[in-house]
């Protein structure tokens, strides 16, 4: 009977499942395991990202990354045996991730999902260049997402090769594009010198993108974020608030709204949202207990990392140490805080004291597109 | 509609119309409202006083605060009122040859069934080939009370996914699925095929929900479903996802 069940009423059905959920019941028969890889009806609605930390490896082939399953608050490793070469993470592209091959300094870029283990070099760019900002832009078609990710990467900066003995090299004051759709690189056009040489030196985190200008935070004190407006090719650069006592900063998007999350010195984490005029509103703080229990011994923010989806935030160190998150509670239409234990131990075994990158991840099972 | 607080005054209308004799109640507040009789008559106290014959030209004033029952008076005129008005009906007829008749505003529900009411195809009846009677009652019902509940308040109650904890459908929706595997196969089926995205919805849900955190072995005892493939081939599908089976 249920064998019997269309394949299009049978793939609704699949997209309501957690993606392990979804693993393992493609796997009872042949058709719903044609099912499940045929129709990846985009899920970014009915399931939550998950959290995906990316061992930072120098030189060597990732063996493994770890996931956790928001839902059970479990974590899984999966393997990255694919992958031809060592990685860096970059960052999410909805269900597919941006990675660096490491083995060479000028920047190459690469997208793969680790769930379907598919892999592929982007072409390369026009510019050769070492250590430029990279930033996505997610191009919103949400029929279309899954299988056939559009979407745009833009490198900014870096350092070009020298071009005569004498010279050495010299910061690469253009923007280039990359559209999914077209598969090819094209050169946008000049920037302004000062940018990219806050975007190179200063090896920017990830991207974040809202309500039309790409942003990028600076990596140390004093921070200052700087953003790209993209349909008019102009760059902006606003201040943060607390700048010089903030022990760590990052930027995420909530809910579509740029988000700044910062760690004081002496005092507690928070969040800061972008608001009209360019101006910062703090809507939250982390709870002391949750702040204590992250730091644990340590007395500074400084290791910190985050990383925020639209609907999440999370906070973490390292695979061992605990996460702690911000996350919108659907049912209550509200946003809670929560603990969450690190991955110590997998299959028996003490996993290592890695340090990681993190990513907020849209599971799909479903092979994309990927020319 | 009249509060639990005000007084009721009843008067007599019959003059107006021959065949549905009509009585006014009219609230403290000065407000009127004609109805029927026989649904006046739900209200005994209202009742009574109409077989008294109390209430000609003198108007009988009942103070509601001193009577016990005060509250359930107001409530059953609106209902009913409603209920008389606009009832356009059209007729279903499933595969089995079953008539079932309903609110054209109910069928309309299944956007299948509203495009050929537009259409201007409806004629006397709509046959249902792909709908048996049993399924086809259930999902009147299901179509009934959700339709129901959209008009005591905003239209957005009826969607499935709205929060739950509020959503006073929710228990109903619960309830109303509990039913054998084969019944709900064949709803899925007829929402589909009806279009009815609310019990689509729900009715995908609770088979999603039947899949969750299940080994492939307890999925195929729940579903009955075969394994078709081979040792070696199974081994290799779970290759596939390995991470999910640790």
């Amino acid at each position: 009977m249920w064998s019997n069940l269309p394949s299009d009423l049978l793939a609704n059905i699949f997209s309501l499942l957690p993606p392990d959920s979804l693993a393992r019941a493609s796997s009872s028969c042949r058709h719903w395991h044609t099912c499940a890889k045929a129709y990846p009806l985009s899920t970014a609605s009915n399931n939550l990202a998950w959290f995906l930390a990316m061992p930072i490896q120098r030189n060597h082939t990732l063996l493994s990354c770890y996931l956790h399953n928001p839902i059970l608050n479990n974590w899984h490793a999966l393997s990255l045996d694919f992958l031809p070469d060592p990685v860096r993470l970059v960052g999410p592209i909805g269900s597919l991730v941006l990675i660096r091959p490491t083995i060479s300094t000028f920047l190459q870029l690469a997208i793969c999902n680790p769930f379907t283990r598919q892999f592929r070099h982007l072409p390369m760019l026009n510019i050769t260049r070492t250590k430029p900002a990279v930033g996505v832009v997610m191009v919103l078609d949400s029929t279309q997402s899954v299988l056939f990710p559009c979407f745009k990467v833009f490198v900014a900066g870096g350092m070009s090769e020298a071009e005569a003995p004498r010279r050495g090299a010299t910061y690469e004051p253009t923007l280039e594009m990359y559209d999914s759709r077209r598969d090819t690189w094209q050169i946008v056009g000049p920037m302004p010198v000062e940018f990219a040489v806050r975007l190179t030196v200063w090896t920017p985190n990830e991207s974040v993108y809202s309500k039309g200008v790409l942003y990028w935070i600076t990596s140390a004190r004093a921070y200052s974020v700087m953003g790209l407006e993209i349909g008019t090719n102009t760059w902006v650069e606003l201040n943060v608030p607390m700048a010089e006592k903030l022990e760590f900063a990052t930027l995420v998007r909530r809910n579509g709204v740029l988000t700044l999350v910062g760690g004081i010195c002496g005092g507690e984490a928070c969040l800061w949202e972008l608001v009209e005029g360019y101006n910062w509103r703090l809507v939250e703080k982390m709870p002391i207990e949750f702040g204590i229990r992250f730091l644990g011994s340590k007395t500074s923010w400084g290791s910190t990392k985050c990383v925020g989806s639209d609907k999440a935030i999370y906070l973490y160190r390292d695979l061992r140490s605990g996460m702690v998150v911000w996350r919108e509670v659907v049912d209550k239409g509200k946003w809670e805080w929560f603990w969450v234990e690190g991955c110590c131990s997998f299959g028996g075994k003490q996993v290592q004291t890695l340090p990681i990158k993190g990513v907020l991840l849209q599971p799909s099972l479903a092979p994309s597109w990927i020319p | 509609m009249a509060s639990s607080s005000t007084s009721v005054v009843v008067s007599n209308k019959e003059k107006e119309n021959k065949n549905t004799k009509k009585v006014t109640l009219k609230s403290s507040d000065g407000e009127s409202f004609e109805v029927d009789e026989s649904v006046a008559m739900e209200s005994q106290t209202i009742k009574h006083i109409i077989e008294d014959g109390h209430y000609s030209s003198l108007a009988l004033s009942l103070s509601v605060k001193t009577t016990m029952a005060s509250s359930s008076t107001s409530v059953v005129v609106s209902n009913k009122e409603k209920e008389n008005k606009n009832t356009k009906k059209v007729t279903l007829k499933s595969s089995d040859g079953e008539s079932f008749e309903v609110d054209e505003s109910v069928a309309m529900e299944s956007q299948t069934i509203k495009h050929i009411i537009e259409d201007g195809c409806a004629n006397n009846e709509i046959p249902l080939p792909n709908v048996t009677s049993g399924i086809l009652s259930r999902v009147i019902e299901y179509c009934k009370k959700h339709k129901e509940a959209a008009g005591e308040s905003e239209p957005s109650v009826t969607s499935y996914t709205s929060n739950s904890t509020t959503n006073p459908l929710t228990e109903w929706d619960t309830e109303f699925v509990k039913v054998d595997q084969n019944t709900l196969f064949d709803l899925i089926l007829a929402a589909n095929y009806l279009d009815i995205k609310g019990l689509l919805d729900l009715t995908c849900k609770t088979v999603a929900d039947m899949m969750k955190g299940k080994t492939p072995q307890e999925i195929r005892e729940t579903f009955h479903i075969k394994n078709d493939y081979t040792p070696e081939e199974e081994a290799e599908v779970r290759k596939e996802n390995q991470w999910a089976f640790e």
